[in-house]
């Protein structure tokens, strides 16, 4: 029966072995940073400007411009970045992805989703 | 009073507005179709690889490998100190819970619950299995109240089986996903604890201490399931270590309630899964009475969904019976496979939960130096600074489907080697085992398929 063990360990490698070779590809895939760049409206606390699913690359560099028409602090969680939105007036959230994953960002004071930033590895 | 008003919303699972998507906040970023489809592959591959390598029928269930006895079993000391540290962890949640910040961002006893108690001792216990039985801060209470010669005043009926537990499993993952974050504001956490310290007292005392931790308390059964699974088995007696899920073949289930809190483990992290999702979310926009009621859809899809997963599992038994014509009820069919789908519901709460640890997680280091916000700096980690990215997407990824997988595998075997110790010839082995197969695939398939869905953009 010590043998049926081993091939279970064995058989589980193998699988494993075959998803992280397939998926190292993807981890290896970078293209290069660049600058990225996007602007956000909100209005009565919707996006009614800009996408609230963005994309980016690990690495970019990224800028987030927001204008609200109320006095709000705009927050990215994860990267626990925020900036200060007065009526009107557009702030910008600059920052470098260097972590992957997917980040909502929100209106703190009023708890408001708007939308999340996806940082591909 | 406070407390009261804010605990009314749990009780009639009302949102509170502007709490949700707060505490729990998961960083991952959906699996990418490849792994998806490479994971679901290897799933199948080894299914039918566990099939063919084994199939030779031995009943009465021999155990693969020697349980080596490791100590004469677990010392008095080691005992006493995770009883203490049981009651030293109730102790602090409750106090912070109460007079700690509001905020639970600066209060340890939210992290407390779900990332130390619910997550991480989840999966200590499934190393270790013990480690819960010692530390269970209610029997500890309810016990030492109680005394050794307390009379319980009812007879159990043993009809009922784990059905208070199951209920009571119900309304904590109503807490998790249905509160609208009342499971994220301290003074919930710390009043529903103490709410449970009297629950497990009033069962104790009503049905006797052994039998109300056996069939009564929630976590008994759910630690005591995942510990079926450990590799390493504690008990005062003896101290083994044997090949993750020996105890799942030698044991059985004992009543259908287990199997449904089984299903339930499984269905409401899948369920989880999916309600932040796309799909979810333009099913729910679809018609203006799921738009205006939330709460209730998801109340019911909740309650639903063990049933749901049971339709599948009912079906492969009834299948397998047709083939192999068991000497048993059905009933008894369903109890003796229903412990092989444990390692796919640790699995899956391991795919869809590790990574808080290291997330979330990270926000007890400057809680538990100040843990009842007076600016204290217990440990001097009061300013850590929360690091982002500790594990990658890919990485994350990685952990997502080898997890599922090999929870997969796991199970696949074990629902194997149980059918080798009941049936007689190789031909009913493997005939009967390919409807089991086939749900542990589509399990699996499910589970992978949930972790690569879209997610809903705000809420």
């Amino acid at each position: 029966m010590k043998n049926s063990l081993f091939a279970l360990l064995f058989i589980g490698a193998i699988v494993l072995g075959g998803v992280w070779y397939v998926a190292r590809e993807k981890e290896n895939d970078t293209t290069g940073a660049s600058a990225k760049t996007f602007t956000l409206v909100v209005k009565e606390r919707r996006l009614v400007s800009g996408d609230g699913n963005l994309q980016v690359k690990q690495g970019d560099l990224v800028t987030i411009n927001v204008t609200a028409d109320e006095e709000e602090e705009f927050h990215l969680h994860g990267y626990d970045k925020s900036v200060d939105l007065f009526p009107g007036a557009e702030a910008s959230l600059v920052f470098e992805a260097s972590a992957s994953g997917r980040y909502p960002f929100e209106l703190e004071k009023s708890k408001t989703e708007l939308g999340a930033i996806s940082i591909e590895p | 009073m406070r407390i009261l008003y804010r605990l009314v919303p749990v009780v009639l699972f009302v949102p509170l507005l502007g709490q949700a998507h707060a505490f729990g906040q998961q960083f991952t970023l959906p699996l990418p179709v490849s792994f998806y489809f490479i994971g679901a592959a290897a799933a199948l591959i080894a299914s039918f690889a566990i099939l063919t390598l084994f199939n030779e029928p031995q009943r009465g269930g021999r155990r693969v490998g020697k349980k080596v006895i490791v100590a004469a079993g677990l010392s008095r000391a080691g005992v006493v100190s995770l009883r203490v540290l049981g009651l030293l962890w109730l102790l602090l949640t409750i106090v912070s819970g109460f007079f700690g910040a509001p905020d639970y961002q600066q209060n340890p006893a939210v992290y407390l619950l779900w990332i130390v108690f619910l997550l991480a001792l989840t999966y200590a216990q499934a190393l270790v299995n013990g480690i819960w039985q010692a530390f269970n801060p209610f029997r500890t209470l309810a016990a030492t109240i109680l005394g050794k010669n307390h009379k319980p005043l009812f007879r159990y009926p043993r009809g009922t089986g784990f059905f208070p537990a199951l209920i009571l499993y119900f309304g904590l993952i109503s807490l998790e996903l249905l509160s609208g974050g009342a499971g994220a504001i301290p003074e919930v956490v710390a009043a529903i604890l103490l709410g449970y310290v009297g629950v497990s007292f009033i069962g104790s005392f009503l049905f006797g201490t052994a039998v109300w931790f056996t069939y009564g308390d929630l976590f008994s059964v759910f630690f005591g399931l995942v510990g079926k699974f450990a590799p390493i088995q504690l008990s005062s007696r003896e101290s083994m270590v044997t090949p993750p899920g020996e105890r799942l073949i030698e044991e059985r289930g004992v009543h259908l309630t287990e199997l449904f809190f089984i299903l339930f483990a499984l269905s409401s992290t899948a369920f989880d899964g999916i309600m932040d999702t796309e799909p979810w979310m333009s099913v729910m926009n679809s018609h203006p009475f799921l738009l205006t009621h939330p709460t209730l859809i998801s109340f019911f899809v909740l309650l639903l969904s063990p049933f749901l997963f049971f339709l599948l599992y009912g079906l492969a038994i009834y299948l397998m019976r047709l083939v192999v014509g068991a000497g048993y009820s059905f009933n008894a069919s369903l109890l003796r496979f229903a412990y092989s789908l444990v390692p796919i519901a640790i699995a899956y709460h391991f795919a869809h939960y590790f990574q808080l640890i290291l997330t979330e997680g990270q926000r007890l280091i400057p809680q538990l130096s100040d843990p009842l916000g007076k600016g204290w700096n217990l440990f001097g980690t009061k300013f850590y600074e929360y690091k982002v990215g500790i594990i990658g997407a890919a990485s994350g990824w990685y952990l997502q489907v080898g997890a599922i997988i090999l929870g997969h595998i796991v199970a696949t075997y074990i629902a194997h080697r149980i059918a080798l110790s009941e049936f007689d010839s190789k031909r009913h082995v493997i005939l009967g085992q390919i409807p089991m197969l086939f749900l542990m695939v589509c399990y699996t398939v499910f589970g992978l398929w949930i972790l690569s869905l879209p997610y809903a953009i705000g809420a």
